[in-house]
């Protein structure tokens, strides 16, 4: 063994004392190998920013507007500089007791919060700080310590760490600092999640809110601005922003008049103001996994009274209507734990774990609660008001399931109707061999959907409600082991959702006045294949083609490209779909290219003005066939 | 463009396992990137900085015929270099600013490259880093590659990934070492 191997296997360890412990045993007798095992990992704990930054680059990006970013730093830093001192580190701002602030990450009502160096632990860390104004009156400084220490009780993978909470010279937190964006960055920048990615996020988020609710602490205001997501290529989901949380006694006890919280991730009984347990965070996942999966919240409203009454009173909008291919067991988790009525939920995220982990809406932990009479958990865990219902689910797609007797019987025949459904819906299409016959038979069972569909411009097809793919697995992965280049312009992506009238925009893309010397480059990103294999291994033998089928009739090939011969256009794909409304794609597409070409359009004003259909966009595919069907409303 | 072609032959060979081509094609980009920055930063706003994604990435669209060179094989070969010529850069900058006198004559291109901000910008640390990072591509190549990608070329953790070949999860032991082991050099604390 060499220090590296040693190294990478110690820093799983979180524990000093078990890092110690394996050191010992890795290293044994060699106290030089030991010793520089060591002094990599105080480096790996110390290293902080140290190159995360890359070399040239703007000075600091999340919350700095185009205008000087030092000038909005010292703006905000003004109210606080009588409680802070020179900072004795080049390239700070100001120092804090022993910290020295780096950069400031955001500002909020409450206060602001930065980045800074622990001189003392020599670390990064993110400093909390209580505006000086809300730091005089007693409420807010309460309600801001409470936060601290209602995340310091929990000490959990997923909920932000808190070192220090200290209240002179003004209140301020002292966190660990994870380095990336919140899930609402996340979405805003790349449109929805695929079913696997929210499945892993959502785990992670439950197992925090398990945490919770192991300490008997309700957070309360659970939404994508809370949940930080860390830099890292497999990133790991942090619980942020406890300041509305509560002890559940605490919880029980509202004021009237007061709703705490975002309204759009609230659940019904925090809207109604009345008393809270844990559930009402569950909800809130719920409202987070729709909008991981959709792109947009559940309830949405012109006003927050507006929102409030669709919380608490509307079913929301079915999520294969937004996304078509969002698997069936992933949607009926989000909407159990949606339900209006929390004993119709998950009981515990535990149970919510169990579900995602099995790709099955019902959790196994569900049954002993219905079937043993004993009570699992403390009083204060199972509310006073709801009762607890016998074993009767009202979610929009299930059937009805009738007596607690039965509960474990009855949930295995549940668990056979999903399979057969969901394997029906599996068998559904045609093989995806290539063979000409077989693209026929899709083209004309798609055909005929088409032909039931409405042909008035800008109405909706009914086509887009059916599943056009052929299996309910998720295609929103990126694939081929390439990442799509983006030039400089489009570095931001819009959301998935949106339509465009493609002949049209690929030749307004191509019309660009010349100044911009990209401009020839979009329309090959745009409809450039790649390689179909899905791992990031790449597969030299793989190859992808490009092909567009018009009106459900025969698909013609526009590109090919193998390793070999490499990229081949066969068709010009403008020449094809001049003055056609309807058509689909199929062909190994990248999501990002589709998003990119629609990006640079919204972009530019004048290309935005021409193409007055910018609305949605329907991407779906077959994880078999590992081809992608994209559709374009007119 | 001639720049064009040339590059894309240069891929070509590295594609075909021509090795010797790598030689040939820092140059280029060392070229093609020290122009580009030049001209952006004299078309920009007095204290705007640069981004090293966006210098890269306007490079690669300049230089590479995008049509013929789509290989993912071909983009790292370029981002390398890139890379490998943003360091050079960097360092040759770093090394000017420490050797020359303040308020002499300096060509014009020389001024525009010292707007090139920095992040924690002492001109030493980056000549220390660079001949760390040297170093380093003994001790664990492709953690070093990631580095330079990373640090030098801009690219995120999964651009790398996808990139180096490697799994995500992978990427992020990588650059866990090369970190420590980088942040350790440099601090001189190796024993």
């Amino acid at each position: 063994m060499n220090e590296r191997s040693i190294f990478l296997d110690a820093i799983e360890l979180d524990n000093k004392t078990q890092r110690a412990r394996y050191l010992d045993g890795a290293c044994g007798d060699d106290a030089l190998l030991r010793s520089r095992v060591q002094t990599l990992l105080d480096a790996h704990d110390q290293a902080g920013e140290f190159l995360e930054e890359p070399a040239v680059s703007p000075v600091e990006s999340s919350n700095s507007s185009a205008e000087d970013p030092s000038d909005t730093d010292e703006v905000l830093l003004q109210s606080l500089r009588p409680f802070l001192k020179e900072a004795t580190r080049p390239d700070c701002l100001a120092s804090l007791g022993h910290y020295q602030i780096e950069a400031i990450l955001g500002s909020g009502a409450f206060g602001i919060v930065v980045r800074a160096f622990d001189e003392k632990l020599s670390r990064i860390v993110a400093i909390k700080i209580l505006h000086p104004e809300l730091a005089l009156t007693s409420p807010p400084r309460k309600r801001f310590l409470r936060e601290a220490k209602a995340a310091a009780a929990i000490n959990h993978d997923h909920i932000i760490g808190i070192h220090a909470i200290n209240e002179l010279p003004i209140p301020y937190i002292v966190m660990e600092y994870v380095r990336g964006k919140t899930v609402q960055q996340q979405l805003d920048e790349n449109g929805p999640l695929e079913t696997e990615e929210v499945a892993r996020l959502s785990q992670q988020i439950a197992s925090g809110l398990n945490a919770a609710q192991t300490a008997n602490i309700i957070h309360r205001d659970i939404k994508p601005a809370n949940l930080l997501l860390s830099d890292a290529a497999v990133p790991r989901v942090i619980i942020t922003d406890f300041g509305l949380a509560r002890a559940v006694d605490d919880a029980t006890m509202t004021q009237t008049g007061v709703i705490a919280g975002s309204p759009l991730y609230m659940s019904p009984e925090q809207a109604r103001g009345e008393p809270l347990d844990h559930r009402a965070d569950l909800f809130s996942l719920g409202s987070v996994m729709y909008q991981m999966v959709t792109g947009r919240p559940p309830f949405r409203g012109p006003s927050t009274l507006a929102v409030l009454k669709r919380v608490t009173e509307d079913e929301p909008r079915p999520i294969e209507d937004i996304i078509p291919d969002v698997p069936d067991w992933m949607r009926q988790i989000i909407y159990r734990l949606l339900a209006k009525s929390r004993s119709s939920r998950y009981q515990s995220a535990i149970e919510v774990i169990d579900a995602l982990t099995r790709k099955e809406a019902d959790s196994e932990f569900n049954i002993n609660k219905f079937v043993t009479a004993a009570v699992l958990d403390s009083p204060s865990r199972i509310p006073q008001t709801d009762e607890i219902e016998p074993a009767r689910r009202s979610f929009p797609e299930r059937k009805f399931l009738k007596s607690a007797v039965v509960a474990m019987v009855v949930t295995l025949v549940v668990t056979l109707v999903v399979t057969y459904t969901s394997g029906s819906f599996l068998h559904f299409g045609t093989d995806h061999s290539g063979a000409t016959n077989s693209n026929q038979d899709d083209a004309s069972v798609q055909n005929q959907q088409l032909v039931d569909g409405q042909q008035e411009t800008g109405a909706p097809l009914a086509i887009i409600t059916h599943p056009i793919q052929t299996n309910a697995a998720s295609y929103r992965k990126e694939r081929g082991g390439v990442t799509y280049w983006c030039p400089t312009e489009l570095n931001r992506w819009a959301s998935v959702t949106f339509k465009v009238q493609v002949p049209f925009s690929i030749a307004a893309v191509k019309n660009v006045p010349p100044l911009d010397r990209h401009v020839n480059q979009y329309h090959v990103p745009f409809l450039h294949i790649y390689n179909s294999h899905s791992d990031v291994n790449f597969d030299p033998k793989a190859s992808g083609i490009l092909e567009v089928s018009i009106d459900g009739k025969e698909w013609i090939k526009l590109y090919s490209s193998t390793p070999d011969e490499g990229l081949e256009e066969f068709n010009n794909l403008s020449d094809i779909v001049q003055g056609q409304k309807i058509f689909y794609f199929r062909g190994s597409l990248f999501v990002s290219e589709i998003k990119m070409a629609c990006q640079f359009i919204r972009s530019r004003p004048a290309l935005q003005d021409k193409n007055p259909y910018l609305n949605s966009l329907r991407i779906s595919g077959s994880e078999e066939s590992e081809k992608a069907v994209v559709v374009f409303e007119p | 463009m001639n720049v064009m072609n040339e590059i894309t032959r240069i891929l070509n060979d590295l594609q075909e396992g021509d090795l010797q081509s790598s030689d040939e094609l820092m140059p280029l980009v060392y070229n093609e990137l020290r122009q580009l920055a030049a001209n952006k930063l004299a078309n920009e706003k007095p204290g705007q900085t640069l981004q090293a994604t966006a210098l890269v990435h306007e490079a690669f669209v300049r230089l590479v015929d995008v049509d013929y060179t789509q290989q993912w094989k071909n983009r790292r070969h370029f981002f390398g270099a890139a890379a490998e010529a943003m360091r050079r850069i960097l360092v040759d900058r770093a090394r000017k600013r420490r050797t020359e006198k303040h308020g002499g004559e300096h060509q014009r291109l020389e001024i525009d490259l010292g707007l090139l901000a920095m992040e924690n910008g002492e001109d030493e640390s980056v000549e220390r880093l660079s001949e760390a990072i040297a170093r380093f591509d003994a001790v664990d190549p492709l953690a070093c590659e990631l580095v330079k990608l990373r640090y030098f070329a801009g690219l995120s953790m999964r651009e790398c990934s996808e990139l180096l070949e490697v799994a995500p999860r992978s990427a992020d032991r990588l650059w866990a070492f090369a970190k420590a082991w980088l942040l350790r050099e440099v601090r001189g604390e190796s024993c």
